[in-house]
């Protein structure tokens, strides 16, 4: 039998998994070998990629990619990895996101072995959010989760976990990259399995609007503003009509609309008229709404009149500035 | 410089790499272009690499009008070195013409004759432009708001689809003309229009068509709505394959990308009611793109349900609710996963499931006859299971999304290959109208000649050259659209006093850009594709450079 020119291949993934799992075992213990049991997890995961990945310009091989993946569920390395994450080289953890999505990607037939592994094992997907928590594995983590959140039975566990209320102040922690990673983590959580999430926020509508309505007024430029968009997105959303008609029936709501649409950031301005117009455009507007929009009535005309003037190229706008303003001029008491 | 071949060798799905170089120039190639000898310049007025070291602007001519010519020529199969080599080398010997089909032009067969009229062999060197200038003053380059045109790809009953050029992006896009005359012919035409450009403005999704831009010109008469641009409809595709249809691996592809596509849809309130193979366009990446939302309505945002009662679109995708007729209103949403549902079972199978000789016929068979499953081909069980389920007669008991989403056909892993045009192409009769970029006539002559007269203005030649383009369409020119004929310029002319040196630096600038395209283009034949990622892409690279020279200069 010919022997492999590199000596890594011949080694058989249930050897591989074997020594990845003890080198990290030997991290855990954080004794004074930990630091060459560092090296040791750099360089095995390399070879976990070998094979996942194919070596240099060869196809990988399915039959040992599907061993792989059965030897790292039998050993429970990723609970492992994400756990130790932290402690690991920068490139190893990178290399752990890159085992850890293509794992979650692979199916068979209309199974997702991985994910029927994680649904077994929440806790790990809740160490992946604790992850924003420490900036040095934070964008690692959020990388995870979103691959995570592709599939809705993973999704439902980590909306409905307590720790999705965390994102909150992880999208207003004061570095940037990880704060919007993490908005945009948040963001995929509460609209990309449309059915779940409508289901969601209508349960949890006001624990969730409770939470969202201090983004809104944050005192973080960016967060204000992508959460207002993110809101407009929300509430446009078809699956999301009943959360739609109650956030439009609650004064509290129109009120911090108006406000916004003061703003200093004309950006803002923007965003939170495209709120506000749902408001206004509602055919059975509930009576404190409409009070509020009568007793200003002739100040908003006014205010809307002047309103973004320059944006002359945006048809669309200017159509629907128009249809409030009629709508608002033709309300009566 | 990895990363970046990487990058495109990926778009190219083909596993194209080049080792080491990009085929972009160096600085020192770029510099040589502008002032050097006119050997140089005319090395990059054709549309590849060239290895002869000079030619003679005779040469020039020949290859340029072999560039007009071969846009209407049948081209030879599209074996990507033969497209590149065509741009290349225009091996006049060698070339015959072959049967005209039908699509040609009218005028062409006049063309044809006045060319071949005295016995003149066909593309030696005139010595004379005369035959040239006849061909040019019947197509001179059209622009309009920016977007240089192409040929037409496509027509429908409202409007005519061409390909075009946006001048500043290089953006290759496709834009549908409206014209006022045809569009007040049709019933309920301008409100369709007026509808389908309303619902365009909001939809923005991978899956569905993406309109950029949206403008009347009033001299015209015509409306213009510039989209993405697409190689192909599902209906032209799924033709070509053997017995028009697609292997259950590409069609579950293809199916996934419809139902995200209309889930975002109906996400957004918004029913097409027009979901068929034909409007299922196919971008370059080989992406699926729902289009033609001429008869999609957009539901009020403040009513619950899905209940619509406008009937239109196609009748052998229509289910029994509407064209039973019975029922005044009907729920959108479920007619859209029915027509799913019969667009699935024909790319599954090359059959519909309901069919009739006329028309009563088939809207009885499709409220009464029970579905069968194709006789041409057996299907597998979880797909004929999920057919069932989307061509269940009564919408209430019909799959919903969510359904379908989670029905085990569907969500089984997606094909890992990449969708590869060339069987698509072969199948065409190696016709590449939709691979090679149309607008390429057009701009040869705007940037070629362009390049000659700026010579002249070097030599000290007649003033008026600057000025007038030869070329520009005389015959109607209202100050309007005379604007909108002009070249696109790069720089805004510079006073006519130096004149000298502004044709050269237009010249120049304009080298440069032609260079690019070259680049763009030549890269696009090489890698088989035509993606607008490639052309932005290469439209930085030529920011970089103009924005280097295109100031050292002044």
């Amino acid at each position: 039998m010919p022997l492999p020119i590199f000596g890594k291949s011949h080694k058989s993934p249930a050897d591989v998994v074997k020594n990845l799992k003890e080198a990290l075992v030997q991290i855990e213990k954080g004794d004074k070998k930990s630091d060459k049991a560092i090296e040791e997890v750099n360089k095995w995961l390399q070879t976990v990629k070998g094979i996942i990945y194919g070596q240099e310009g060869q196809e990988p091989n399915s039959e040992q990619v599907a061993q792989l993946a059965q030897e790292t569920y039998n050993a429970n390395v990723l609970p492992m990895l994400i756990k130790n994450l932290a402690k690991l080289e920068f490139e190893s953890k990178k290399d752990v996101a890159q085992i850890f999505n293509n794992l979650l990607r692979r199916q068979i037939g209309t199974r997702s072995p991985t994910v029927e592994y994680l649904c077994a094992r929440p806790e790990i997907l809740i160490t992946l959010v604790k992850g924003y928590e420490m900036p040095e594995i934070a964008v690692t983590c959020g990388s995870m989760l979103r691959e995570c959140i592709r599939h809705d039975h993973l999704a439902k566990v980590l909306l409905h976990h307590e720790s999705f209320y965390h994102f909150f102040t992880y999208v207003e922690v004061s570095s940037f990259d990880i704060a919007s990673d993490a908005f945009s983590t948040f963001k995929d959580l509460i609209t990309k399995h449309k059915t779940i999430c409508a289901e969601f926020l209508d349960t949890n509508y006001d624990k969730f609007f409770g939470e969202y309505q201090k983004l809104l007024n944050s005192e973080n430029y960016v967060t204000r503003r992508q959460s207002l968009k993110l809101l407009g997105e929300l509430l446009l959303d078809r699956h999301n009509f009943n959360v739609m008609t109650r956030y439009i029936s609650n004064p509290d709501n129109l009120k911090l609309m108006m406000n916004l649409l003061r703003e200093k950031s004309k950006s803002i301005q923007f965003e939170a008229f495209h709120v506000f117009k749902v408001f206004v455009a509602n055919p059975n507007k509930p009576r404190p709404i409409a009070d509020i929009l009568l007793r200003n009535r002739e100040r908003l005309v006014d205010f809307l009149s002047n309103f973004h003037n320059d944006r002359t190229e945006d048809e669309q706008f200017n159509d629907e500035k128009a249809y409030l303003i009629k709508q608002i001029q033709e309300m009566r008491a | 410089m990895t990363s970046k071949t990487e990058v495109l060798g990926d778009i190219g799905g083909r596993g194209l790499h080049w080792d080491g170089q990009p085929p972009v120039p160096t600085e020192e190639q770029a510099n040589s272009f502008g002032n050097n000898s006119s050997g140089n310049q005319l090395k990059l007025s054709i549309g590849c690499e060239d290895d002869e070291e000079s030619l003679s602007e005779d040469e020039l001519r020949e290859r340029y009008r072999a560039w007009t010519l071969s846009q209407v020529r049948p081209a030879p199969p599209p074996v990507q070195q033969e497209q590149a080599q065509e741009i290349r080398v225009f091996q006049a010997e060698d070339e015959e013409f072959l049967p005209m089909p039908s699509s040609l032009p009218e005028d062409f067969g006049n063309e044809l004759s006045q060319l071949l009229r005295d016995n003149r062999p066909l593309f030696q060197t005139l010595h004379d432009d005369h035959i040239a200038e006849e061909v040019w003053q019947r197509k001179p380059p059209k622009i309009l708001n920016k977007y240089l045109f192409g040929d037409v790809i496509g027509e429908g009953s409202y409007a005519k689809v061409k390909e075009v050029v946006q001048e500043d992006t290089l953006m290759r896009c496709a834009v549908k003309i409206y014209k006022d005359r045809r569009i007040k012919k049709i019933p309920n035409g301008p409100e369709n229009v007026n509808s389908e450009k309303e619902i365009m403005r909001k939809v923005n999704h991978p899956h569905c068509i993406k309109m950029f831009e949206f403008f009347r010109l009033e001299e015209k008469t015509k409306q213009y709505m510039v989209l993405e641009f697409c190689v192909a409809s599902l209906q032209e595709i799924v033709d070509t394959w053997e017995h028009k249809r697609f292997t259950p691996d590409w069609a579950h592809y293809f199916f996934r990308q419809l139902i995200a596509g209309i889930e975002y849809l109906h996400a957004l309130s918004i029913v097409h009611k027009d979901i068929k193979p034909a409007n299922l366009l196919v971008s370059p990446e080989g992406r699926l793109k729902i289009s033609d939302f001429g008869v999609a309505e957009q539901m009020p945002l403040y009513q619950n349900d899905d209940t619509c009662t406008n009937v239109q679109g196609t009748p052998k995708f229509q289910p029994p609710e509407i064209v039973g007729g019975h029922n005044p209103t009907y729920k959108g949403f479920a007619v859209d996963l029915w027509a799913s549902g019969v667009t699935l079972y024909n790319l599954l199978s090359g059959e519909y499931p309901f069919e009739g000789d006329v028309i009563m016929k088939l809207f009885e068979n499709i409220c009464w006859q029970p579905l069968e499953m194709p006789k041409t081909i057996e299907l597998e069980e979880e797909s004929q299971n999920l057919l069932t389920g989307l061509l269940e007669k009564d919408p209430m008991e019909r799959l919903k999304m969510d359904q379908v989403k989670h029905h085990p056909w569907f969500a089984k892993a997606p094909i890992e290959e990449k969708f590869d045009w060339e069987k698509f192409v072969a199948a065409k009769g190696g016709n590449s109208s939709r691979q090679a970029l149309s607008v390429f006539p057009s701009l040869a002559q705007l940037y070629n000649d362009q390049e000659l007269e700026s010579l002249d203005g070097d030599e000290g030649g007649s003033g008026d050259n600057d000025l007038q383009n030869p070329l520009a369409p005389q015959e109607e020119a209202p100050t309007a659209s005379r604007q909108d004929q002009q070249r696109p310029n790069l720089v805004d002319s510079p006073p006519q006093s130096e004149h000298s040196a502004s044709a050269f630096y237009r010249g120049y600038t304009l080298n440069l850009k032609w260079l690019c395209l070259n680049i763009c283009s030549s890269l696009w034949l090489m890698m088989n594709k035509s993606d607008n990622f490639t052309y932005l892409l290469f439209t930085k690279f030529y920011d970089c450079i103009f924005f280097q020279y295109g100031l050292s200069i002044s």
